[in-house]
């Protein structure tokens, strides 16, 4: 067997669709949802950078507009706000962002002091009794986030209420976001990439029992059916255990096989020996040879060679025209009483049918196989049965009976020739095959069964095991 | 009777033709399919023993041609190759009957004078086996050139068995080609149709065997 026929072996027969080798599936089905979870974590990560920097940068922005807020003092009932610039820009988060501020009176909006169209958020609506609003604005074509304070200054005789507004610009706000993200986005690369390679080392260290298997069954020879006993996991065990069935089966079919080949060689060399034997003798004594009975032991020998050939297909693929079926056992044993009258009644002998069964006898069988094994049964009652005068076929459900009332087969090792007993080799081969049974009964009148019982399991096989 | 022979081994040739010119037949013998193509474009022949395996090529390609162009002559393929698979190819694509190798010369006599006796009773209605001669188209049997003066349906029944003559024929068939549904038989009508055969076949030379359980057969002694 060579490295291609093996392949050919294995691989699934007339399957256009390709089966998805495990290692592959294992890593689909571990790796894949890894798309969908990173998408999520991300998102997850996202919003908490975001949230926290927001956080962070707004606290610094409350602090601003809290120590102005503490330089608003009410001076003889005038809000007056002692800020200098210089001040407020160490306040701000960071060089790049311009910030804006505002001190109004509330609730009528007189500006005191800074830009004089920042708009102030309505606390009244919305954010009732709440004196901190943190949003976003649009302000100069910026977007912005803008902190407003409501406090309230005293005096010993009065009190005013009055609204600090801070604002700034994102830029710095949006790079530490970015900076922060990305570094995020890394580690998470980095973090699937780590899983999938351990994945991939896992799944190949867990399916290594497989290939080490697969080693062993490469490294056999072509001879060596002995069953695996390799440990496999408990998952490999059932393929193993069916590997070691085949294997067992294998061993029987090929004994079986070299035991044929073996059986009819031998076989062969009996009556070529007496051929031989019965030229030698004629040459040696000058007579002619009997050429009728020479005839005969060649028609002999032609029979047993196309026996062989019938019996050596037995295994071979199904070719369509000859294969295993349903087989009526009426209509085969009339196949076979047609095929065999003419040289029954030219034997003196009166070969019938009979039917017996009630209803149709169908077996799962090899018809010409079947019908080899019935001729052979009739070939030894015309040739061998010496005073029989009848034969006949007997279809029962089951089984078919061969009977005539010759004195019955000669028990095995006397006189029978070599042809009779391979004859009744192949009939018991075939039986065999069919998971059927031969019996002999040698009483009054002698017969031969041919019994199926076990069509049922071939039926469920469908070929020729 | 006229054969055609296409044979490429010699020694089964020469065998083959002794067998018909004692038996007072004419075989014609080509060696390769070429041959045999020439000779039947020429000539007509009443069988054609078929070899498979030749020189240049196989012989079903011929049986092929020959169905092609609708040349019904029967042919017997002889056969050294597996019995079984080139029994049913070859009668798929139209061979009369088979032979495999090596084969008995007087069974090969025997199944060749029976496909042209078939193909003879097509054709021209006249039908011999041994001493018995009919005439299907005139419904008349002679024994011996004595005339027989069978009933129609004992005519039909002989000629029946007499076109199959050294085989099986089953009653079941018989019964098809005797009766029709309007005109259902009586219980034992074939038997009694056989009888009264029997009785009247009086000749060593053939006979009318029944084949318990399955049918009749009408045998022809020293074919």
């Amino acid at each position: 067997m060579t490295a291609a026929n093996r392949q050919g072996d294995l691989a699934p027969p007339n399957s256009a669709r390709t089966e998805m080798s495990l290692r592959r599936r294992l890593l689909l089905f571990l790796l894949l949802p890894l798309i969908p979870l990173s998408a999520m974590l991300i998102m997850l990560i996202y919003w908490a950078i975001r949230s926290a920097t927001t956080e962070s940068y707004d606290r610094v922005l409350e602090g601003s507009a809290l120590a102005i807020a503490d330089r608003v003092v009410l001076e003889s009932s005038t809000l007056v706000v002692d800020l200098p610039y210089a001040a407020l820009q160490m306040l701000t988060n960071s060089a790049e962002d311009r910030v804006f501020y505002s001190v109004q009176i509330y609730p009528s909006g007189e500006v005191i002091t800074g830009y004089r169209d920042l708009p102030a958020p309505d606390f009244t609506t919305g954010n009732d009794g709440e004196d901190r609003i943190v949003q976003y604005i649009d302000f100069r074509g910026e977007r912005m986030r803008m902190v407003a304070i409501r406090d309230e200054a005293l005096s010993y005789a009065a009190k005013q209420t009055f609204v600090v507004l801070v604002a700034e610009t994102m830029g710095q706000r949006q790079v530490v976001l970015e900076r922060y993200l990305r570094r995020a986005v890394l580690a998470f690369v980095i973090g699937v990439f780590l899983v999938s390679a351990l994945t991939l080392y896992a799944v190949n260290l867990g399916l290594r029992p497989l290939r080490n298997l697969a080693q062993a069954v490469r490294l056999r020879g072509e001879r060596d059916l002995r069953a695996i006993r390799r440990p496999v996991p408990p998952e490999g065990q059932p393929l193993v255990d069916e590997i070691n069935a085949l294997f067992a089966r294998l061993e029987k079919a090929l004994n079986s096989h070299r035991r044929f080949v073996s059986n009819t060689a031998h076989q062969l060399r009996t009556p070529l020996a007496e051929l031989k034997t019965q030229l030698e003798v004629a040459r040696l004594e000058g007579t002619p040879p009997d050429l009728s009975g020479l005839s005969g032991r060649v028609d002999g020998l032609a029979h047993l060679v196309d026996q062989m050939v019938l019996l050596s297909r037995i295994g071979e693929q199904p070719s369509g025209v000859d294969t295993f079926g349903d087989v009526d056992l009426r209509v085969l044993a009339e196949q076979a009483v047609a095929e065999w009258s003419l040289r029954a009644i030219e034997a003196g002998i009166d070969l019938g049918l009979q039917v017996e069964a009630k209803a149709p006898s169908r077996v799962h069988g090899h018809q010409s196989l079947l019908l080899e094994a019935l001729g052979n049964l009739i070939d030894n009652v015309i040739k061998h049965a010496a005073g029989a005068t009848t034969a006949t076929i007997q279809v029962h459900k089951d089984r078919l009976i061969v009977t005539d009332d010759g004195p019955g087969f000669r028990p095995k090792g006397s006189n029978e020739s070599s042809v009779q007993r391979f004859g009744l080799s192949i009939v018991h081969e075939i039986m065999d095959l069919h998971k059927g049974r031969v019996t002999q009964n040698l009483g009054l009148r002698a017969e031969v069964a041919l019994i199926f019982d076990g069509e049922d399991d071939l039926g469920s096989k469908g070929t020729a095991p | 009777m006229r054969a055609l022979l296409v044979e490429d081994n010699q020694v089964l040739a020469d065998g083959v033709a002794l067998a018909f010119s004692k038996a007072g037949l004419n075989l014609e013998h080509a060696g390769t399919l070429e041959g045999a193509r020439a000779f039947l474009s020429a000539f007509s022949v009443d069988i054609v023993l078929l070899d498979l395996t030749l020189p240049d090529g196989d012989g079903l390609t011929l049986l092929g041609e020959m169905r092609a162009r609708q040349d019904r002559t029967p042919v017997l393929i002889l056969t050294a190759r597996d019995a079984v698979r080139d029994r049913v190819t070859g009668l798929d694509r139209g061979a009369d009957d088979y032979l495999t190798k090596p084969f008995a010369l007087d069974e090969l006599m025997a199944r060749a004078r029976a496909l042209a006796r078939r193909q003879a009773g097509a054709t021209d209605a006249r039908l011999t086996v041994g001493p018995l001669m009919l005439d299907t188209a005139g419904y008349q049997a002679w024994l011996d050139q004595i005339a027989l003066n069978l009933p129609r349906r004992e005519f039909a029944c002989l000629a029946i068995l007499a076109t199959n003559a050294n085989a099986v024929v089953s009653k079941d068939s018989l019964i098809s080609a005797l009766y029709n549904n309007a005109d259902p038989p009586m219980p034992n009508a074939i038997e009694v149709i056989i009888s009264r055969l029997r009785k009247r076949l009086t000749h060593p030379a053939i006979a009318l065997k029944t084949v318990r359980g399955v049918g009749y057969m009408l045998l022809e002694h020293d074919r």
